[in-house]
């Protein structure tokens, strides 16, 4: 098959198959025919993004490469975040910093499945946990007054759990 | 650059992008670099910080495309008042090709903006069928955007010069003229692109401004051709005119059109061409039928069939037309195959029609309505209207030549085979009943004297019946069958019996048919005295001995008359067989010991009835067995003298006797007589299911109840109304039922 080129923001070069590149919607539109000439060698630039994180991207999607198309989104079936497969939750055993960097990378390059994964990744993070260790997770300023905090505590309280 | 949300220059960023989808909107040469760089920046404008861009960029497109539409529009016109307006839909074409695909890919470029931005905002089906929302203020995808803008600064401007064009060079191909068919389909079909993308109505635009006054222009185009083509032309050039008009403008349709206008188009001009024009195709439909034109018929059947009310009176006049030839056919037969001809002749009518519909009229379900009324009209028509229909007579009787043992040499697959036309025919007859009587009884004589073609036919011919209409119709004629082939082996077992008890018969070859008397058709009352003859005696006793012994309590009561015998004459010169009734041979026996004797003396020796006796006699003396010394047509008186003849000479050695019948008065009688006794089984029939309605419904209206009654009768007869109403009387009289106290038609069951 067929391999393209596809330069980081930091220039390195990835040689990938392109049915895997494509995996990428955003890829895919580019590479569609535009009446020009066909030059093959010319990587396509993604001026966005780093090799670190295309490195990681590139090894996500060779993974998945046979997987079936993701399905569409079902507004009617729950949705379910403790269905990571160990294999993506080895490979998201990252730092904070770099998931992050994946899941913009993934909601730009438009990967269903990769942003899926991740976001699932970040909620399961978040689960079980209380405000004040929420803010500790992910390093957020508290920036509400007691009296504010007060009120949200009030609104909410319907679904606090007892 | 990273993917994270920054603090961006919008126009730094926008004019880069604007030089880009300034060569993609007019497919120019965009190096690939290029091309996948410009995905980030508008990626970029879509997350920058802290206020997102996308609606000023959305905003700058879409100024954008307005500005390169208009420019495009001048820019077409200006070429068009140079050169003239004949190239206006070349030149908009062009342009159209180009912008469609420049569009697409800007659309492909403008992705990011087009899944995060504008897909989230669109509104869902709910709310644009709620109409709680302006459908203007939504935001369009960019795409979208592209073919929205084309329509209003492209194709309104140009609207009325593009249809007048459009028009005149669909009414150019028309009359034969040379037409740029890519062009004018290009033009016609971007009506219906640029607005695919609507969920609803995205024909609107196509219906709206070219497919209405296309149809109008169509519509007044083959008014015209009409007018014109019924001036020049008789009614089969006119219909050749027209059907090939018809199947040009279907081409040119496809050609030219999007498929919805397709049926919109032949529609319009069948209108023009045939509906308006329906009185005078009409007035041409009979002479057409009456020479039997087939082109012309079936292209006329091709006009009027798509047309409302078109076919109805064609259909009329077919059905006119075979119930007169019908009539023609079988009305006034004469002589002695009537009953071949009749059928026959049917038979031709309808294989004739058949045909005709099958090859004219593609089978249409109208047309086989229409042959089979024709047929019950012609089948079920009386001559004298008092009298009842002949044909299931003549039905019975053309059977019956078929299955009766003849000469006419026809081996057994021919006759099957009009065995099952005649089924054709048997279907179409009212009176079914009739014909099942006048069918019984020639079955009978056909099994009494085993007269029969062959067995199996006659079965075959059973279970046709059946399938036509039942098993009731035909249980009767099932039984008279088996009780043959029983009696076949009752005489087995009675020889057999014979055998062991040492009975001797007197050599005498005793062969009997027990007959059960429900089922035959054989009339009782026409059984006279008889003493039967010496010889004969031990056959019947021992007969009567051993049937009684098999079977109890059955009374068997021979019906002599309809018996056969064969005797050897040996008195004569050279001896003879012959075959003669059982009544000639109780009189030959008289002669065994005297040579004459008076008509007293016979009539005494043998108990036949008078009447009887004289056909017997006569037939003998016809067949110059025995002489008589009465004269030709006198009376025969109790001293009426008649002798054995013993110069007795015949051709053959083998020859058979027969009852001289007055035939036409005798058949007269018989159908006269089967007539009565059809009229007395409706009777009973129509009783039956008066009874069976009034058990189920206990109380009933009598107009339903007579409904009810014809319904339950149709499969056999067709009743009067006189006779019902005479059945319910009786039925009343009987105590069956009564009329409800207080009411004048409502009839009660009695139980």
């Amino acid at each position: 098959m067929p391999n393209i080129k596809l330069k980081s923001s930091d220039n390195e070069i990835f040689e990938v198959d392109v049915e895997i590149a494509k995996a990428s919607v955003t890829i895919k539109t580019m590479l569609e025919d535009l009446g020009m000439d066909e030059d093959d060698d010319e990587a396509v630039p993604l001026p966005n993004v780093n090799s670190t994180i295309l490195k990681k991207v590139i090894q996500w999607a060779t993974y998945h490469k046979d997987d079936p198309p993701p399905p569409e989104d079902d507004e009617n079936k729950e949705k379910r975040a403790d269905d990571i497969s160990s294999w993506d939750a080895d490979f998201l055993k990252v730092d904070q910093g770099t998931l992050f960097e994946l899941i913009l990378a993934a909601n730009y390059l438009d990967i269903k499945g990769l942003l899926d994964v991740t976001c699932k990744t970040v909620a399961n993070m978040v689960k079980g946990k209380t405000p004040e260790e929420i803010r500790k997770t992910f390093n957020i300023k508290n920036d509400f007054t007691p009296a504010e905090e007060e009120q949200v505590r009030k609104e909410n309280e319907w679904c606090e759990e007892k | 650059m990273s993917l994270k949300p920054e603090n961006v220059d919008f126009n730094e960023i926008w004019s880069r992008l604007r030089s880009t989808i300034d060569s993609v909107i007019v497919l120019s040469k965009v190096e690939r670099k290029e091309w996948s760089e410009r995905f980030s920046d508008v990626y970029k404008l879509c997350v920058a910080f802290p206020e997102p861009l996308c609606d000023r960029l959305y905003a700058e497109t879409k100024a954008f495309l307005n500005e390169h539409v208009i420019v495009l529009n001048k820019a077409i016109t200006a070429q068009d008042s140079a050169t003239g307006e004949d190239n206006l839909l070349v030149d908009y074409h062009k342009q159209w090709l180009v912008y469609r695909d420049g569009v697409n890919y800007l659309n492909k470029l403008y992705w990011y903006l087009n899944q995060q931005h504008i897909k989230k905002q669109k509104f869902s089906d709910a709310d644009l069928s709620y109409g709680c929302v302006e459908v203007s203020e939504q935001k369009l995808e960019i795409w979208e955007l592209g073919l929205h803008i084309w329509r209003k600064n492209m194709i309104e401007p140009l609207r009325d010069n593009l249809i007048r064009l459009l028009l005149a060079a669909i009414e150019n191909d028309r009359l034969g003229k040379s037409t740029n068919e890519t062009v004018v389909q290009g033009v016609i079909l971007s009506f219906v692109n640029v607005e695919e993308y609507k969920k609803k109505g995205s024909l609107d635009l196509y219906q709206e401004i070219f497919e209405k006054p296309f149809l109008e222009a169509t519509g007044e185009y083959y008014r015209k051709e009409a007018e014109m083509l019924l001036q020049n032309s008789d009614c089969s050039e006119y219909m050749e005119r027209v059907l090939s008009r018809l199947s040009a403008e279907n081409v040119r349709s496809r050609k030219y059109l999007h498929p919805s206008s397709f049926p919109k188009v032949t529609s319009e001009c069948e209108t023009r061409m045939i509906a308006e024009h329906l009185q005078f195709l009409h007035s041409e439909c009979k002479p057409m039928v009456l020479n039997n034109r087939r082109k012309d018929l079936q292209n006329m059947y091709k006009l009027l069939k798509p047309v409302e009310g078109g076919l109805p009176v064609l259909v009329k006049e077919v059905q006119d037309h075979i119930t007169r030839i019908g009539l023609q056919a079988v009305c006034n037969l004469e002589g002695d195959g009537v009953p071949q001809a009749f059928v026959e002749n049917i038979l031709k009518v309808h294989k004739d029609n058949s045909n005709l519909i099958r090859e004219v009229f593609s089978n249409d379900q109208l047309f086989i309505g229409a042959l089979d009324k024709a047929c019950a009209t012609v089948i079920n028509h009386r001559t004298v209207s008092k009298q009842p229909c002949k044909s299931p007579e003549l039905l019975a009787r053309y059977c019956d030549s078929l299955l009766k043992k003849s000469t006419k040499g026809m081996n057994e697959s021919e006759i099957e085979e009009r065995l099952s036309q005649s089924i054709t025919v048997f279907k179409y007859i009212d009176d079914k009943d009739v014909f099942q009587k006048f069918y019984a009884k020639m079955l009978a004589k056909r099994l009494i004297h085993t007269q029969s073609v062959s067995m199996d036919l006659e079965e075959s011919m059973i279970n046709k019946l059946k399938q036509a209409c039942g098993h009731e119709f035909t249980s009767k004629l099932h039984r008279m069958f088996t009780d043959i082939k029983v009696s076949e082996d009752l005489n087995n077992s009675f020889n057999a019996y014979c055998k062991d008890m040492k009975v001797e018969l007197g050599g005498i070859n005793f062969n009997i048919f027990v007959l059960q008397a429900g089922a035959w058709p054989l009339a009782q009352g026409a059984i006279s005295s008889f003493a039967i003859p010496q010889p004969l005696e031990k056959c019947v006793t021992n007969f009567e001995t051993f049937y009684n012994s098999k079977f109890n309590g059955r009374k068997l009561t021979f019906i002599h008359h309809l018996s056969m015998s064969e005797v050897k004459l040996c008195y004569c010169k050279r001896t003879y067989i012959v075959t003669m009734g059982t009544f000639h041979m109780a009189i030959l026996l008289l002669f065994e010991s005297v040579n004459s004797l008076t008509y007293k003396e016979i009539e005494e020796n043998t108990k036949i009835a008078d009447d009887q006796l004289i056909k017997h006699l006569n037939s003998l003396v016809e067949s110059k067995l025995l002489l008589t010394s009465l004269a030709e047509s006198a009376q025969v008186t109790p001293e009426t003298n008649y002798s054995l003849n013993l110069n007795f000479v015949n051709k053959r050695s083998k020859f058979k006797i027969t009852t001289v019948v007055q035939k036409e008065v005798q058949q007269q009688q018989e159908v006269e007589q089967t007539h009565a006794s059809v009229d007395e089984d409706r009777k009973l029939y129509l009783q039956a299911a008066i009874v069976r309605i009034m058990k189920a419904r206990k109380v009933i209206k009598h107009n339903s109840l007579m409904q009810q009654v014809i319904h339950q009768a149709k499969n056999r007869f067709t009743p009067s109304v006189t006779m019902i109403k005479k059945c319910i009387e009786a039925l009343m009289e009987k105590q069956y039922l009564e009329r409800t106290p207080n009411t004048t038609d409502e009839y009660s069951y009695v139980a």
